[in-house]
């Protein structure tokens, strides 16, 4: 009978670059950063690692293919190391695969790193692949994109919960300025700037109704993790660290491409990973439980649906606990995005979802600085590939070791 | 009997407005005036010859068995494909049966109607009984030319057959020569053209001519026995000249269209001769020529089995259907006559499996998906394990056709990111009634007109192109359909799910509606009613309250009732807990309840002072106390105090009355600043209601309006979250609202600040101490003590007069020499053209010139640039409550002419 992953696993170091328009640096130099951060932190060796997994996603403009990246900058010695890739999910999968290594015995101690350096393409946003998308789906998927992919939401959700679109519109520019507010705190986010719901109502349309400031960044990072047992952490002599309570995924089974029943205003994966995730950890009712959060906000909507998916929000009202103020850092609901999120980290893909752990980690620890979240119980992460209609969620819980 | 068994016409939406090409092009080619009438159509940016038969097809099809057609000829002098069957394509895409034959016939004008003779011949021979011929024409030509002026694009397509023949055939003649008119080499895009007048004198007038009458000769007929005379010549006076050398009357001759669509080259014979059938009865006959190296001339008689064509859009349908475009760069740039900067994005490789597309020629040519034999249920696209989760049955998919099932838009965008010759790119999902669903392609639709539950109708379009290797791909797309967008929301009504209310003195009047509206929206109310008399004397029944409770529970509300009074500590504290028994907090609270004891201060005893005072003003202290409490738990609450005009204006005979409701403005000024931080909002409202007041001085149709319900809505609102003011004390009545504040004027400093100020220094300064000119309206005390302190200094220059409110497009106008920036106009010589739609609008030019600014209400003939807006959405630009720029990307404004030179506004003008 399976247990679930929680209090198997604790991460006793973190590091993270920060992230931005690094035009400096590759891949390879942001690997190194994240990892020396993280190695200091964790007080280990690099040859105490005994194996890694490198989460990244588009080969093509990053590092390429394999996990030889990876173990060839950080010169590893002839270690298992293995990439994962599974669209915004990588990072939490490099995390995953580090985590269940030390949780089956099979290592004592392993390292997930997630980079991506998006800043090479020649242009704002996600690259096109074109024909390379898939020989079949090159025929016949219409002409999205990422922005517009998610910009349905809003019209499906609108629609279904009978909003107008100008309420709908302010509430999404109050998920963006919320971060923004919290982003302005972080030394290591990209853009750090306030924003007024007004500034991002107006900004110029990318998808309609998705204006600028709906939208995410794009940027170059990297952040990492060094994973151990509970009892070997306890062994090094860790106090307080913190351990793994939930670890869940859950990928689209095409209904929502072809079966008639998913309104197209929120993720059906989202909202059964989610169940799943409280399950493992033992969390009964998130909206009081959940301490904060780190939030796939690839765009404003995405992250207002997703309250809902996540069951903190009732169906049909996120825009009202938006307007509330409930997901601000001090609205006294559920802090979410408590670093800045996507929206002021950007989002090099395969870095996205340690960085949201890496958040996490520093409010555990107290080391928030001025975002310091008071006594926080169970942080979530959140990570979503794909398009509405067809993606891959990952959902991490983590809290305090408490035995 | 052979002939015609049904027809089917396409023509794209777009029209282009040919004055539109005079006035971009007519500096260069001043002559192309002539032939500048009318509008030509012309290909959406993902159409072609191929969709458009594709599309004429399928309307002839309409209500025939497609199994039973075996033959299809596609002629067309303008195919996306020189060696790749196009009629192949058209065969795959109508789902036509495999073992048919098709062919593309092309390189000919006249190919269209020479193919209707080979294929009539062909069923005549009885080897095949029914054969689709299908003509289609995109005619190029370069830029400014006059053939871009006569030419357009469309198709028609012909059901030939030997049974329920709508027009028998009934016979044929054709002559063929080498008369080269025009050109286009097999390596070239545009025609080569020799000169008109022997084109027409020599070529149409002689060789038309020559086949009709050879028909003629051949029937045995004359013009007299024909009705319908159908043949192109886009020489207006030629085309007429024509019919009458050959006897024909004008109303014998069908127009050749030039005003409506063009010549549409290969497909014009075919567009006219179906529009002649639209219109034709049984027994005419028509007489339709094709011109181009040669002519053919055919004759059809029309039969009774007309009538019962099933109805299609046709040539009629399809004109009626139209777009019309001023904007000429736009129709260059859908025809890749002018090169444009698609950017990096636009770089992505674009090769095709030839593999995948035979694989799925049916999925992506027919749009075929795939119906579930287990579980019934229709997917797209069709694959070995059922998409159904309750189903899931392997290798159960049997062929199920979309392509004209009906569907409806489930979520769509316009994104102006993606890579669109026509952006924004308009896509989403797309639902049919029966099952199935897909995310696609919109087209021939502007975002401002897709709505989620609109209808869709599906279309075969190009979905891209790759030019390094020459290859065209097709796919289906959805057009929405005007009209059949569900309503939109535009307010959805505040709403107060999950709320719970107090409101006091809810038993009857006020308090009554605010409990049932607020209860109809959602909330839960304490409904809190003594039950006494009016005047608030006597034992509280329990009744008027229950009775508001039972009406909000027989409307599916909740509600329950409260009979403690509000006069005492204990009874606040007691109506404040049912709520938190009932419901566990409270969120709004309307303080409402209220009595009267009306005396003049001479006989106004101390009992009816102080029963007032109780009531209203220590009775709002008595429920306010406990609630704002709770909800300072719970970090929100709405809280609304009742006030009145006698109190804020004075009113004879109501000191006590007058001096309670005035406390708690007072009081609410107050308890707005310790409500601030935990997000509870304090205002008032000043109801306007039927009294000894109001009496007398309204007319009676207003005194009908001092109902409640023309209070309710303003109360409802300050209830609401989304009412973020407070400290604001309103009057609401008759369905007017306004306003009430506590001003305090600009004063004066006396005594130069050290010394006292004299009983005299008040007397001489009396008017400045008492106006209220630039009085403020202050948020708290500690603001008011600013301006005493400021008095000594002098008051910064008073900020710009508001230009917001009430501002007109007349007003704009009026006062655009006064926001005229002559500073910035040296050198600038320029005419904006102001087009402002809707009620308020009209249109005005203004001429900057030697740096004066002249503005003139009315049009101009030749304007620098042109700026169309609705009146709503200008004045919210002047005011500059919506930015410019996303103004005009979202198309609500919209720029003609010189675009620079628009910039130069925000230059010249300061409002």
């Amino acid at each position: 009978m399976a247990t679930g992953i929680r209090d198997k696993v604790a991460i006793i170091g973190m590091g993270c670059t920060r992230f931005g328009e690094r035009w400096d640096v590759g891949a390879e130099e942001l690997m190194v950063e994240a990892f020396s951060e993280c190695m200091e932190d964790a007080g280990v060796g690099k040859d105490d690692i005994e194996a890694a997994w490198l989460g990244t996603c588009l080969e093509e403009t990053n590092v390429g293919k394999s996990a030889l990246p990876l173990s060839t900058t950080l010169r590893l010695p002839f270690i298992p190391v293995t990439r994962t890739e599974n669209f915004c999910a990588s990072g939490t999968e490099a995390f995953r695969g580090a985590v269940y290594a030390v949780a089956s015995g099979a290592y004592d101690v392993a390292l997930a790193l997630g980079v991506e350096k998006l800043k090479d393409s020649g242009y704002g946003g996600l690259p096109n692949p074109g024909s390379n998308w898939g020989s079949l789906s090159w025929l016949w998927w219409p002409n999205v994109t990422a922005p517009g992919a998610f910009a349905q939401l809003a019209s499906a959700y609108a629609a279904k919960y009978n909003i107008p679109d100008q309420d709908l519109k302010r509430a999404m520019a109050h998920v963006s300025s919320k971060s923004h507010a919290n982003g302005l705190l972080n030394p290591k986010a990209h853009l750090r700037k306030e924003i007024s719901d007004e500034q991002v109502m107006a900004s110029p349309i990318i998808a309609h109704p998705l204006g600028l400031f709906d939208c995410c960044g794009v940027s170059d990072g990297s952040a990492c993790a060094i994973v151990t047992t509970v009892e070997k952490a306890l062994s090094m002599g860790k106090k307080d660290f913190i351990t793994v309570k939930a670890l869940q995924l859950a990928l689209s089974s095409g209904e929502e491409m072809g079966y008639n029943q998913w309104d197209g205003d929120h993720f059906m994966t989202t909202d059964k990973c989610s169940t799943r995730a409280y399950e493992e950890a033992g969390i009964k009712n998130p909206r009081e439980e959940i301490s904060m959060m780190e939030l796939h906000d690839c765009f404003s909507i995405t992250e207002l649906v997703t309250y809902e998916d996540l069951h903190i929000s009732q169906r049909g009202e996120a825009v009202q606990d938006v307007m509330d103020g409930f997901y601000d850092r001090e609205g006294g609901g559920v802090p979410c995005q408590v670093d800045g999120g996507l929206k002021c980290f950007g989002h090099p893909i395969g870095a996205s979802g340690l960085r949201m752990l890496y958040e996490m980690y520093l409010q555990f620890h107290g080391r928030a600085g001025e975002r310091q979240i008071e006594d926080p119980r169970f942080g979530l992460t959140h990570n979503l590939g794909g398009v509405p209609f067809m993606n891959v969620c990952s959902i991490s819980i983590v809290g305090r070791y408490e035995n | 009997m052979i002939g015609i068994k049904s027809y089917g016409g396409y023509i794209p939406r777009l029209r282009l407005n040919r004055m539109s090409i005079y006035q971009s092009m007519g500096w260069f080619a001043p002559a192309i005036v002539l032939v500048a009438q009318g509008e030509r159509s012309f290909c959406n940016w993902d159409e072609d010859s191929l969709t458009m038969a594709v599309e004429a097809s399928r309307d002839c099809l309409e209500g025939i068995d497609r199994s039973l057609v075996d033959g299809h000829y596609l002629c067309s002098t303008t195919l996306p494909f020189s060696d790749r069957s196009c009629s192949a394509m058209v065969k795959t895409a109508l789902n036509l049966r495999d073992d048919i034959i098709t062919g593309d016939v092309t390189t000919s004008l006249k190919c269209g109607t020479s193919t209707l003779v080979t294929a009539l011949e062909a069923i005549k021979g009885g080897e095949r009984h029914n054969i689709l011929v299908t003509a289609s024409d995109k005619r190029e030509a370069r830029a400014a030319y006059f053939y871009e002026m006569w030419f357009g694009d469309g198709a028609g397509s012909l059901l030939l057959g030997d049974t329920d023949v709508i027009a028998e055939f009934k016979g044929s003649y054709s002559v063929s020569y080498d008369f080269v008119d025009h050109y286009r080499g097999s390596n070239n895009d545009y025609d080569y053209m020799w000169e008109e007048r022997w084109v027409r004198d020599e070529g149409y007038s002689r060789i038309i001519p020559e086949a009709v009458t050879g028909l003629f000769n051949k029937l045995s007929i004359s013009m007299d026995d024909v009705d319908t005379f159908v043949f192109p010549c886009f020489f207006k006076a030629e085309h007429r000249k024509i019919a009458k050398k050959l006897g024909a009357s004008p109303d014998q001759v069908v127009d050749n269209f030039h005003e409506a669509c063009g010549e549409t080259g290969a497909a014009h014979p075919f567009v006219m001769l179906i529009s002649a059938l639209e219109k034709a009865k049984p027994g005419d006959r028509v007489v339709v020529a094709g011109f181009g190296q040669g002519c053919d001339a055919l004759c059809f008689q029309v039969t009774d089995q007309v009538a019962n064509l099933p109805s299609r859009r046709g040539i009629k349908g399809s004109l009626a259907n139209k777009k019309t475009e001023d904007n000429y760069t736009k129709f260059l740039k859908f025809r890749d006559l002018i090169k444009t900067e698609m950017g990096i994005r636009a770089e992505a490789p674009t090769q095709t499996a030839m593999t995948v597309l035979w694989r799925k020629r049916k999925m992506l040519l027919g749009l075929v998906g795939g119906k579930c034999a287990e579980c019934g249920t229709p997917q797209f696209p069709k694959m070995d394990i059922c998409v159904n989760p309750d189903c899931g049955a392997f290798h159960t998919q049997e062929d199920y056709a979309f392509q004209d099932e009906s569907a409806f838009i489930k979520s769509f965008t316009g994104d102006l990111l993606a890579v669109s010759v026509d952006p924004p790119a308009v896509y989403g999902m797309i639902q049919f009634e029966k099952g199935g669903r897909f995310m696609a392609d919109f087209t021939d639709c502007a975002l401002d007109d897709v709505s989620v539950g609109q209808k869709v109708n599906l279309a075969f379009r190009r979905r891209y192109e790759d030019r390094e290797r020459g290859f065209s791909g097709y796919f289906w797309k959805a057009v929405p359909i005007p009209g059949t967008a569900p309503e939109k929301v535009e307010t959805q009504g505040i709403r107060f799910d999950g709320k719970v209310a107090i409101v006091t003195g809810a038993g009857g009047g006020l308090g009554r509606d605010y409990a049932l509206e607020l209860a109809k929206r959602g909330a839960k109310v304490v409904v809190n009613d003594l039950g006494g008399a009016q005047d608030g004397s006597g034992e509280g029944a329990n009744t008027p309250a229950d009775r508001v409770v039972e009406e909000i529970l027989e409307g599916g509300g909740e509600a329950v009732a409260s009979y403690d009074s509000v006069a005492t500590a204990e009874g606040g504290k007691a109506i404040v807990d049912t709520a938190i028994d009932a419901y566990g907090k409270v969120d709004i609270l309307i303080n409402n309840a209220g009595i009267l004891r009306d005396k003049t201060l001479a006989k106004m005893e101390p009992e009816n002072w102080d029963a007032v005072m109780d009531v209203h003003l220590k009775g709002a202290y008595n429920v306010t106390r406990p609630a704002f409490l709770k909800m300072r738990e719970n970090r929100y609450g709405r809280i609304i105090f009742t006030t009145s005009a006698a109190g804020i204006y004075g009113n004879f005979g109501q000191t006590n009355y007058s001096a309670a409701k005035t406390g708690l403005i007072g009081f609410m000024n107050t308890l707005k600043l310790e409500g601030e931080k935990h997000d509870i909002r304090v205002n008032t409202v000043a109801p306007v209601a039927a009294t000894r007041l109001t009496e007398g001085i309204l007319p009676p149709d207003l005194m009908e309006k001092l109902k409640p319900e023309f209070v309710t809505p303003l109360v409802l609102y300050f209830c609401s979250h989304q009412c973020k003011d407070t400290g604001f004390t309103m009057n609401a009545g008759m369905g007017f609202f306004n306003r009430v504040a506590i001003l305090t004027g600009p004063g004066t400093a006396l005594g130069g600040g050290n010394e006292p100020p004299t009983l005299d220094d008040i007397h001489k300064h009396w008017d400045a101490i008492n106006t209220l000119e630039g009085a403020e309206d202050f948020p708290n005390a500690t603001a008011s003590i600013g301006p005493m302190l400021d008095a000594f200094n002098p008051k910064k220059e008073a900020a710009n007069a508001d230009t917001g409110s009430g501002l007109t497009v007349k007003k704009i106008f009026d006062g655009l020499p006064n926001a005229f920036q002559a500073d910035q106009a040296s050198g600038v010589d320029v005419v904006f053209l102001f087009n402002i739609s809707g009620d308020g609008g009209g249109i005005w030019h203004v001429h900057i010139q030697n740096g004066e600014c002249l503005v003139t209400e009315g049009t101009h003939e030749s304007p620098t640039t042109t700026i169309k807006m609705g009146d709503e959405g200008f004045v919210k630009l002047i005011s500059g409550e919506l930015n410019a720029m996303s103004a005009f990307t979202s198309g609500k404004l919209q720029i003609e002419g010189d675009l620079m030179k628009s910039q130069l506004i925000e230059k010249l003008f300061k409002f």
